[in-house]
């Protein structure tokens, strides 16, 4: 087990190596010349022009840069914002937290659904039940998340008044008040989550009930819950929990739009403003904090199948 | 001698083809997606001579209004006719997600058979920058190259086929693996023939069925995603209509029209739907396993 988890975490090191290649590349894909775009354009003077092309090293030949960036990159220092000239390291861990919390909300929504939802439909494989929630699973998956977001603000806000429908409050202020602001972005971002995961714990489960360890376990007379709940569900939750884990760490960046719709200062809204702003030190350390979280979780997930899958610990 | 042959596999084709078509009729629910997607392309081609209004146009003595004789879907916030804005958004919003996909074909279907094909050290760099790429959120990895690119369709459709092409690639790599030992690849090979026919004419024939299904599959996501990057201005500018801008043009006046959020939103959420359905159809006619395909979801 440890093996496997020393290997994995081998694996990484090239793949952040291209990343950071790739994120470092992200500031010579600007039109024209850099450091004047990035300096505001035909307007900019001169001497700004000069302190962004400093600042972003862009004098110099491009393999220092690279080296440059990448030793600083390393020690998590992705330099200052354009815009705020506050390091961007701080502005990122600021909006972490926040975006964490919409994230746990929603995945917290996601599973309460599907672990129900998927397991129903299995057990009741092609009876009614089954349909409604196959149907129910092919809508969730449909409609636009930002749809939704509005949809759930014209209802539950502009109409029926019962919740805020933009603003943030931080849990430390009142963790009330956050739930409040809080409820429509998860539900909205939950839909989706909610119906994807449903979906592969339904074909997952469905495939166990059919395996001959099932037959043994139900001949053997042992409940018809613990057969499922015990038996099935353990090997078929692998798939899902790798759903789960995927979709855990895109959310963290993919939640950009619901962010903007109810105005959360989370990671998303920071990587809009940057990117309005042209603020390209803020884009590249957003992209490689978020690509090492997605690679964290990932990590977790194979730590988690190490614990429901004995098979892997020996591999 | 050649020339039976070759009306003996044409024929071969056009049943299999024929047979293909039935299969996909008995599926309801794809049939009835398809010919939406088919009338909303074609809705999309005649948009200049179906839009009753010019898309544009600002009549300031109807702001706001609800569904009438005059507008079937009402207006918006500065009297533009809301039936004509989503014909002509139709338009750009089809164009682009074909668009993004087929950029991202154009660059991921070679460079994965070259990369299957030739091994080494072709292969290993390739894939590495398919891992990498697949490591980045989808959504953060487009605004990002959006943002550094400037915000417009063309940037658009550039930053969805980087976001597609590592699971295309993945895609057709994984069956160019496949193939290249096979039996029939190898006795080809020994009768001489060239590396070019073999990849056109064994290579492609295989790949072609999970290649149609991922795309159908991925060109939802497409659609999704541009409406999404439109919504927050990144995508089509102003005064042009998009199903995306026109809902971000909507919900600026949820508190005066609340309704009007309904007509941009189910166009995009109906025309995803759509695309999911057919690419679920033709999965199941072509047989193709649906771990093989990749999904997005935002």
């Amino acid at each position: 087990m440890t093996g496997l988890l020393v290997r994995r975490l081998a694996s990484m090191v090239p793949l952040l190596f291209v990343v950071s290649i790739v994120v470092f590349l992200l500031v010579h894909i600007v039109p024209g010349d850099p450091a004047r775009t990035l300096a505001g354009g035909e307007f900019a003077t001169p001497e700004r022009v000069q302190l962004v092309r400093h600042q972003l090293g862009l004098d110099q030949p491009i393999m220092a840069q690279y080296g440059h960036w990448l030793g600083n990159a390393l020690h998590l220092d992705f330099g200052k914002s354009l815009t705020t000239n506050r390091s961007v390291l701080t502005e990122l861990a600021e909006r972490l937290p926040v975006t964490a919390g919409l994230v746990a909300g929603a995945v917290l929504f996601a599973v309460l659904v599907a672990l129900p939802a998927g397991i129903a439909a299995a057990v009741r494989q092609r009876r009614w039940l089954d349909k409604v929630i196959i149907a129910g699973v092919s809508l969730g998956m449909s409609v636009p998340t930002f749809w939704l977001a509005l949809i759930l603000v014209s209802v539950f806000a502009v109409q029926l008044k019962l919740l805020p429908a933009i603003g943030f409050v931080h849990f430390t202020d009142s963790p009330v008040e956050w739930a409040r602001h809080l409820l429509l972005p998860w539900i909205s971002i939950s839909v989706v989550m909610a119906a994807s995961l449903t979906r592969q714990l339904r074909a997952s489960l469905c495939d166990a009930l059919e395996d001959d360890y099932i037959r043994t376990a139900r001949s053997k007379g042992l409940a018809p819950a613990k057969v499922v709940g015990k038996h099935a569900l353990k090997n078929a939750a692998m798939p899902a929990i790798t759903v789960l884990g995927l979709q855990i760490g895109y959310l963290f960046g993919g939640a950009v739009i619901v962010e903007q719709i109810f105005s959360i200062p989370g990671v998303g809204s920071l990587l809009i403003q940057a990117v309005i702003n042209k603020d390209v030190p803020v884009l590249q350390g957003g992209v490689i904090v978020l690509a090492l979280l997605v690679l964290a979780i990932n990590f977790a997930v194979d730590v988690v199948y190490g614990y429901v899958n004995p098979k892997v610990r020996v591999a | 001698m050649t020339a039976i042959s070759l009306t003996r596999s044409h024929r071969v084709r056009a049943v299999r083809l024929r047979r293909i078509a039935r299969q996909f009729c008995s599926h309801r629910l794809a049939l009835v997606a398809l010919i939406f997607l088919v009338g909303l392309a074609l809705v999309a081609v005649l948009a200049d001579v179906l839009a009753p209004f010019d898309p544009r146009h600002q009549d300031y003595d109807v702001l706001n209004k609800g569904p009438s004789v005059h507008h079937w879907l009402g207006t918006d916030s500065l009297g533009r006719d809301m039936l004509s804005r989503l014909i002509h958004g139709a338009r750009v919003s089809l164009l682009s997600s074909v668009g993004a996909i087929a950029l991202t074909l154009v660059i991921a279907v070679p460079l994965a058979i070259w990369s299957g094909y030739a091994g080494g050290l072709v292969d290993m760099v390739v894939m590495r920058i398919t891992d990498a790429l697949q490591v980045i959120p989808p959504l953060v990895l487009a605004l990002a190259i959006v943002g550094v690119l400037g915000p417009s369709v063309r940037n658009i459709v550039i930053a969805l086929s980087i976001i597609f092409a590592p699971s295309f690639i993945r895609l057709v790599r994984g069956e160019v693996l496949a193939v290249r030992e096979a039996t029939y690849i190898e006795a080809s090979r020994s009768i001489g023939s060239s590396p070019f026919y073999i990849v056109r004419r064994r290579v492609l024939h295989n790949i072609a069925s999970p290649l149609i299904v991922q795309t159908s599959v991925t060109l939802g996501f497409a659609l999704l995603a541009e409406a999404g990057l439109s919504f927050i201005g990144l995508g089509v500018q102003p005064p042009n209509p998009s199903w995306g801008n026109m809902l971000s043009t909507s919900y600026a006046s949820i508190f005066t029209a609340p309704a009007q959020i309904y007509i941009p939103g189910s166009a995009i959420a109906l025309t995803v739907f759509a695309f999911n359905l057919v690419g679920d159809g033709l999965r199941d006619v072509l047989g193709v396993s649906s771990a093989s395909i990749s999904r997005h979801s935002l």
